[in-house]
C-alpha cells in the first residue's frame, strides 16, 4: 500500500465566517484562551459600494522542509511522520522554545498549562534555555497535528468535522481519487508564502476567493 | 496488545462497549475487534457517545458529545441531522465553556435589598418554592391567575412551565418568540398559516425513489437566492443556510444577492451586495411585485415571471392585486412619486433604478428561486408586515413556493410536537369573574391581555412589548365574555429569557418593575427569574431558581428544516451546581400549590401523570411528526394522500400501522424518546415539494398549507360555503362585535384588520415618513441592530467567543484589564478552570459601534475612539468605532445585545460595560409594532458626537 500524505484542503470561497474551525480546534486539543492551533481572520479592502471583506484561516502547513524541526535540541521531540505530518512528542519536548521562534508562520505556541515530561537537566549544557529549570517550571510546545488522534481513529480533524459551510477537506493527496486530490487537481490554489522556501509541498492547502486578495493578506501579516 | 497505526487507519472505528463512532467518509470503518478495542481505549480512554440538540443557540444544531466520567469532553455535529449535517459552528464548540463556568447561577436565591441593588441571600430549594408558591397562591386568591405572566424563553423547554401555569390558571405563557421576529412571519402565517420561509437547501434530502425505496439526496437545484435584510451566517437559526448557500453558489451556479445596509458576513460571500437605506425592505419588495405585474408577459421568455397555474392553488388573487394596484394611482407625500413604481423606490431605498428593476427581471426569470427576508431588518420595523406580506406573495407568483429549489415554509413542514403536555388543555377550563359588579363565565383562554385586550387582539404570539405598560396600569378586556373585566399584572416570571435587556427599552422596563404604589410596595409585587445563568432580569428579581444548563436538561430540538425531523434533546450530563431540571421544578412547584390547597393543579396531571421526564418528552412526542401525506414524490405512496401522518419512520416505513380513514389519521408505532436515542437521535421524515398539490393531478390537495381553506390565501377575512374564513376574520369579528377598535389599528388609522394588501409606513425615518422629515438634519443617522449569534447576552461569559470577531460589530478592541475566566484545564477532572485573566489591548471582543469611512472623516472619528450615539428622545449610548467601508454612509450598526451589559454574570463583557453600546437603550418604547404589539428594534435615528 502507497505511503499515505495527508494533506488539509481549505475552500475559501465556502468559509461562512463562523469560526468554528479555530473553536472546534481550541475544544478538541485543549488550547488557551489567546493562543491558537488554528486561527481565522477577516480582511476588508475596496472603496464603498465596492468592498469586499475575505475570510482566511491559519496553521501550521506541515511543510517538507520543517524549519521548525533542525534548531530542536532533543533528537525526536518534533518530527515529520511519513504521512507528512509534523508532530511534536510531548514526552520529549523540553519546551526550550527554538521551534516556536523558527517558524515564520507563528504556527507553534508554548502551552501554558502543560508541563513538559522529559528531564530538562540532560540537555541543559547544550540548551541554555533550560538551564536550572525542573521540567516542572516548563511548558511543552503545541501545534496543529491535523487532529492525530482522531486521524487514528479513522476520523477527521475536528476543524473539518465541525465546519459550518464545508469548506474544509481531509484526506490522502497520494491517492489520486480523493477528494482532497481532486479538489486540488480542479482547482486554483494557494499556499502561504512559498518564498520562505519551506515546501515546494505545504500541506494546508486554500482555494482562494481571490488570489490576489489572499497575497495582500500574505503582505499585510494577516495570514 | 498494542494494534499498529495501521491497523488503526484500515480499521478504526469504534470503541469498546459504547456506541461506535459514526463514519464521517474519510476512510471505511467497521467496528473493532475486543483487542484493538482494548488498544483504543488506552490511547482514548472510555467515552461514552450520546445524542442531544443544543440549547445554547436558538440554531438548535443536532449535536455528538462524546462524554468520560460524567463530563463533556467533545462536541461535534450529530451527522444524522441534516440540519447542520455533522458540522457546528464556533458557539457549540464552545459550550464547555458555558456549562463549566463560574458565572452560571449556581443555588436559589432570595432577594434581600431593593429591586437592582443586586442583594441577594441563598437559601434551600424547598424555601425558594415554598416561598414563591405562598406568594403565588396569594396573587391568584387577590387578583386572579391572570394577574401571573410566565415568559418561558426558547420552545421546547418551556413545556414544563406552561403546563404548570397554564393549569393554575393563567392564560399568560409566552415564549420568546414574542421577542424575536413577529413582523417577519406575518405574511406567511396570513397566507399560508405558517411563519418562516426559507430556501430549500437543506440536504441531505430523504426522497422516495420510483422503486419505493428512500434515499438520501445530496446536491442544490436553487439559482437564485436574495436576502433581504437577513445575514444567515452571522445571525444562524437556520443552520442549512450557511452551507446551503456556499454549497449553491459554488457547486451550482446560483446566484446570492444580498441587500442589507451592511457588508454583512453573508454579503461578502454573495455575488450581489446592494446596500439599501436602512427600513426600506418592504419599499423594494413592492416595487419588484410591481415591476413584474407591470412587465410580465406570458409568450416572451425574456418576460415570463409569473406562474399563472398558481392562480389554482391561490383564493382572493384578484383582490389582492386589485388593492396592490389601487395604490399606483396615489402620489406618495414625501416624494410626490406613484407609490410602489421604480424611481418611488430608488428614492426611498437609495438604490438605483436600474439596480432595482435588474432584481425584479432576474427574480422573475430564474427559477428555481428564494426570495427570503430577515429578523433585524423587516422583522424589527414597525411596518415589517407589509414587507413579509409582499415577500411571500412575490415568491407565490413566481411559482417558487415549495419548489424543488424554491421558497419552503418551514413552520409548515417541520415536525409538530408538544401536543397535551404544553398544557393548552387548561386555557379551556371554565372560570368566573365579576365584570361590572355582574357575574360573567367564560374560559380560561377568555382572560388573555393580547388576544381579548384593547391593543393587539391578532397578537398570537403574545406581545412582551406591552408588559411593561401591564405591570404599571393594568389590563382592561375589551373584547369576548370578559369584556369590561380590569385586573393588574402582579407576577412576571421570566424563564430562560432576559426581557430587562432585550424585550425592548431596558430603561422602560426597569421603570416598570421598580415603581411602586402609594403604600410604597412594589407594582409588580413578584418578579421571578429561573435560568442557567445570571443575567440583568435575575439582578432585579425577588426569587432566583437555578435551571439544568444546556446538555443537563431534556426536551425536543425546535427547528426549521424543510421536511418533517426531529431530535432528542437529551440530559447528557448530570446538573450542575444545584440546578434543577424544568421538569422537576414543574413537579416541586405543582405539589406545593397542591400542598398549598390549590386545587386547579391535580395530582393526575402532574406527577400521577408522569413517572419522569422521559414520560413528559414521550407527551410531546405522541403525535408527532402530525404532518399530512401531501407532495411530490408522496412521502409514503402506501398510504392514502392528504391524511395526517403520526408514527415513527421505521413503524411507517415497515407497515405497521393504523389506518384512521374517519379522522384521516396514519398511525404508526410512535416516536418515543427511547426510539430516538435507538436512532442517533433523530427522526427523519421523508421530503416532498409541492405539497399543495395533489401528487398526480395540477389540483390542489386541500390538506396543505393550514390555511382555513387549505389554499394559499391572498385574503384574511372572506366567506365561503356561508362560513367567514381567514386569519383576521376572527379578530374582526370581535371587533365587531365590541364595536372597540384595537389601539394598535387606532395608531395606523384602520377601522378592522383588512382584508387583502395594506401599506403603512415605518416610524421614525425621515426618508419614508413625512412625520419624521424633520429630523433628518440633526440626527442624520439610521441606527440598526443585528444578531452577532455568538455574542448573545447568555454567551458574553464565554472566553474562545470573545476571540471571534465579526463584522464592524463585534471586534478585538478591549483595553487592558482583568477578569474572571474559564481556560482549559488539561489533564483536570472537568475541561475548564477558573482563572484570573490579564487581557492584553486587542485581545477580547467588545460590542462596537459600525461606522462609514466619510461619515466618519466628516466627524474626525478614527477606529478605536469612543463615540456618543443621541437619539431624539435624549437617550444615548457610548462605544468604540470601528470605521469602515463596508457600511452605507448615514447608517450606524450595532450588534443586538453585545454592550452595556448591567449583570455582573456577563463576565469580561460586563467589565467593559463603560466602553460598550447596548442598542436597545435607544429603542423608543412607544414604538410598538401596530399589528401584533412587536417592539420597533430597528426604527430609530441618532446624531453622532466624538467623545
Amino acid at each position: 500500500m502507497k505511503r499515505k500524505k495527508y494533506a488539509l484542503v481549505v475552500d475559501l470561497r465556502k468559509c461562512v465566517g463562523c469560526n468554528s474551525c479555530q473553536v472546534s480546534c481550541k475544544m478538541e486539543n485543549e488550547v488557551p484562551f489567546g493562543y491558537f492551533r488554528n486561527r481565522w481572520e477577516d480582511m476588508e479592502v475596496g472603496r464603498y459600494p465596492d468592498t469586499k471583506r475575505y475570510f482566511f484561516q491559519a496553521a501550521c502547513n506541515h511543510c517538507e522542509n520543517p524549519p521548525c524541526i533542525l534548531p530542536c535540541p532533543v533528537k525526536g521531540a518534533t518530527y515529520k511522520r511519513k504521512d507528512g505530518i509534523v508532530v511534536v512528542d510531548r514526552d520529549l519536548c523540553i519546551g526550550c522554545g527554538r521551534c516556536v521562534s523558527a517558524c515564520p508562520y507563528g504556527a507553534r505556541y508554548i502551552h501554558p498549562y502543560i508541563a513538559v515530561k522529559n528531564d530538562p537537566s540532560k540537555y541543559a549544557k547544550d540548551v541554555p534555555e533550560v538551564k536550572g529549570k525542573s521540567a516542572s517550571d516548563l511548558r511543552i510546545v503545541d501545534k496543529c497535528d491535523f487532529c492525530l488522534h482522531r486521524i487514528e481513529m479513522g476520523l477527521e480533524p475536528a476543524c473539518v468535522r465541525n465546519c459550518f459551510g464545508k469548506a474544509r477537506y481531509f484526506g490522502d493527496l497520494n491517492d489520486p481519487e480523493s477528494e482532497v486530490s481532486n479538489l486540488v487537481k480542479t482547482n486554483t490554489t494557494v499556499v502561504r508564502h512559498p518564498e520562505y522556501g519551506t515546501g515546494p509541498e505545504l500541506l494546508l492547502i486554500w482555494i482562494p476567493k481571490d488570489e490576489k486578495a489572499f497575497h495582500m493578506a500574505e503582505k499585510k501579516g494577516i495570514i | 496488545m498494542e494494534v499498529s497505526r495501521r491497523v488503526f487507519l484500515k480499521y478504526a472505528g469504534a470503541l469498546a462497549g459504547v456506541t461506535a463512532v459514526q463514519g464521517t467518509g474519510l476512510l471505511s470503518l467497521r467496528h473493532l475487534t475486543a483487542s484493538e478495542a482494548e488498544a483504543m481505549q488506552k490511547a482514548m480512554g472510555k467515552y461514552e457517545i450520546k445524542y442531544t440538540a443544543s440549547s445554547t443557540c436558538a440554531s438548535e444544531c443536532g449535536l455528538e458529545v462524546w462524554i468520560k466520567d460524567g463530563v463533556l469532553r467533545k462536541i461535534y455535529g450529530n451527522t444524522e441531522v441534516p440540519m447542520n449535517d455533522g458540522a457546528i459552528c464556533a458557539k457549540e464548540a464552545a459550550a464547555q465553556q458555558l456549562v463549566y463556568n463560574p458565572y452560571r447561577l449556581k443555588y436559589p436565591m432570595i432577594r434581600v435589598g431593593a429591586r437592582g441593588e443586586n442583594k441577594f441571600k441563598r437559601v434551600t430549594w424547598s424555601e425558594a418554592i415554598d416561598f414563591l408558591a405562598r406568594k403565588l397562591i396569594q396573587i391568584k386568591k387577590k387578583y386572579g391567575a391572570e394577574s401571573i405572566i410566565m415568559d418561558a424563553g426558547d420552545v421546547t423547554d418551556r413545556n414544563p412551565y406552561w403546563r404548570l401555569f397554564f393549569a393554575f390558571g393563567t392564560p399568560h405563557c409566552t415564549e420568546h418568540g414574542a421577542i424575536c421576529d413577529t413582523p417577519r412571519r406575518h405574511g406567511p402565517k396570513l397566507i399560508f398559516g405558517g411563519k418562516r420561509v426559507e430556501p430549500d437547501l437543506m440536504t441531505p434530502q430523504l426522497v422516495r425513489q420510483p422503486d419505493g425505496s428512500l434515499k438520501k439526496e445530496y446536491g442544490y437545484k436553487t439559482k437564485l437566492i436574495i436576502y433581504n435584510g437577513w445575514n444567515p451566517f452571522v445571525a444562524t437559526r437556520i443552520v442549512y443556510e450557511n452551507r446551503g448557500t456556499v454549497g449553491a453558489k459554488i457547486e451550482n451556479d446560483c446566484k446570492i444577492v444580498v441587500i442589507d445596509p451592511c457588508l454583512s458576513n453573508t454579503a461578502s460571500q454573495a455575488d450581489k451586495w446592494l446596500a439599501t437605506r436602512a427600513g426600506t425592505d418592504g419599499d423594494l419588495f413592492a416595487a419588484m411585485l410591481r415591476y413584474i405585474l407591470e412587465n410580465d408577459n406570458p409568450s416572451d421568455p425574456n418576460r415570463r415571471y409569473i406562474d399563472w397555474g398558481m392562480k389554482k392553488y391561490v383564493i382572493g388573487w384578484d383582490d389582492f392585486m386589485n388593492e396592490f394596484k389601487s395604490w399606483w394611482q396615489k402620489k406618495d407625500p414625501i416624494n410626490g412619486l406613484s407609490y410602489f413604481s421604480l424611481d418611488w423606490a430608488a428614492d426611498r431605498t437609495g438604490l438605483k433604478k436600474e439596480d432595482i428593476e435588474e432584481l425584479a427581471h432576474e427574480f422573475g426569470i430564474t427559477k428555481p428561486a428564494a426570495l427570503v427576508w430577515g429578523m433585524q431588518s423587516p422583522g424589527h420595523h414597525y411596518n415589517g408586515y407589509c414587507c413579509s406580506i409582499i415577500g411571500t406573495v412575490l415568491n407565490v407568483i413566481t411559482g417558487n413556493f415549495d419548489a424543488p429549489g424554491g421558497a419552503i415554509d418551514t413552520e409548515l413542514v417541520k415536525a409538530s410536537k408538544g401536543g397535551k403536555a404544553k398544557g393548552k388543555q387548561f386555557l379551556k377550563r371554565k372560570v368566573k369573574r365579576i365584570v361590572n359588579g355582574r357575574e360573567v363565565e367564560g374560559e380560561v383562554e377568555h382572560l388573555h391581555m393580547d388576544h381579548y385586550g384593547g391593543k393587539h387582539p391578532a397578537a398570537w404570539d403574545d406581545s412582551i412589548a406591552s408588559y411593561p405598560d401591564a405591570f404599571l396600569n393594568g389590563v382592561e378586556l375589551k373584547y369576548g365574555p370578559f369584556r369590561g373585566h380590569r385586573y393588574p399584572i402582579k407576577c412576571y416570571i421570566a424563564r430562560a429569557g432576559n426581557a430587562l435587556y432585550t424585550a425592548g427599552n431596558p430603561k422602560h422596563w426597569i421603570d416598570a418593575v421598580t415603581a411602586k404604589d402609594a403604600n410604597g410596595e412594589y407594582k409588580l409585587e413578584l418578579l421571578v427569574y429561573i435560568d442557567t445563568l445570571f443575567l440583568e432580569t435575575g439582578v432585579y428579581a425577588d426569587v432566583l431558581l437555578p435551571e439544568a444548563g444546556p446538555f443537563e436538561r431534556k426536551a425536543l430540538s425546535d427547528i426549521y428544516p424543510s421536511r418533517p425531523v426531529l431530535y432528542n434533546r437529551d440530559q447528557v450530563i448530570k446538573p450542575l451546581y444545584e440546578s434543577k431540571t424544568p421538569f422537576d421544578i414543574m413537579i416541586m412547584l405543582a405539589k406545593k400549590l397542591y400542598e398549598l390547597g390549590d386545587r386547579d393543579i391535580r395530582p393526575q396531571d402532574f406527577w400521577e401523570h408522569y413517572k419522569n421526564d422521559d414520560d413528559f418528552v414521550n407527551e410531546m412526542l405522541a403525535g408527532s411528526p402530525g404532518r399530512p401525506n401531501v407532495g411530490r414524490p408522496l412521502p409514503y405512496p402506501q398510504y392514502p394522500e392528504g391524511y395526517k401522518i403520526i408514527g415513527n419512520p421505521e413503524s411507517l416505513e415497515k407497515g405497521d400501522v393504523k389506518i384512521d380513514h374517519k379522522k384521516k389519521l396514519i398511525i404508526g408505532k410512535p416516536v418515543t424518546v427511547e426510539w430516538l436515542r435507538k436512532n442517533h437521535g433523530v427522526a427523519n421524515w421523508p421530503m416532498s415539494w409541492y405539497r399543495y398539490k395533489k401528487h398526480d393531478r395540477e389540483e390542489p390537495n386541500r390538506a396543505f398549507p393550514k390555511t382555513d381553506s387549505k389554499m394559499i390565501e391572498f385574503v384574511w377575512d372572506y366567506e365561503m360555503g356561508g362560513k367567514r374564513m381567514g386569519r383576521y376574520s376572527k379578530h374582526n369579528k370581535k371587533i365587531e362585535e365590541s364595536g372597540y377598535v384595537p389601539e394598535g389599528l387606532r395608531e395606523i388609522g384602520f377601522k378592522k384588520f383588512p382584508r387583502t394588501f395594506y401599506w403603512f409606513e415605518t416610524k421614525w425615518n425621515p426618508y419614508t415618513n413625512p412625520n419624521y422629515r424633520k429630523y433628518a438634519r440633526k440626527y442624520p443617522f439610521q441606527v440598526i441592530s443585528g444578531r452577532v449569534h455568538h455574542s448573545m447576552t447568555a454567551t458574553h461569559m464565554v472566553p474562545w467567543l470573545g476571540e471571534v470577531q465579526t463584522e464592524g460589530t463585534w471586534r478585538k478592541m478591549n483595553d487592558p484589564f482583568t477578569y474572571k475566566i474559564v481556560d482549559v484545564n488539561p489533564g483536570g477532572k472537568l475541561p475548564m478552570k477558573t482563572i484570573e485573566k490579564k487581557f492584553e489591548k486587542g485581545q477580547w471582543c467588545i460590542g462596537t459601534i459600525w461606522i462609514n469611512t466619510d461619515d466618519a472623516s466628516t466627524l474626525g472619528i478614527r477606529t478605536g475612539d469612543m463615540i456618543e450615539l443621541e437619539n431624539p428622545l435624549g437617550n444615548s449610548v457610548r462605544g468604540k468605532a470601528v470605521v469602515s467601508e463596508g457600511i452605507r454612509p448615514g447608517v450606524i450598526k450595532i450588534g443586538y445585545g453585545t454592550g452595556g451589559r448591567f449583570t455582573p454574570g456577563a463576565g469580561p463583557t460586563y467589565g467593559m460595560r463603560k466602553k460598550t453600546p447596548n442598542h436597545n437603550i435607544l429603542v423608543d418604547p412607544e414604538n410598538i409594532t401596530p399589528i401584533m404589539g412587536f417592539p420597533g428594534y430597528a426604527d430609530m435615528i441618532v446624531r453622532v458626537k466624538k467623545l
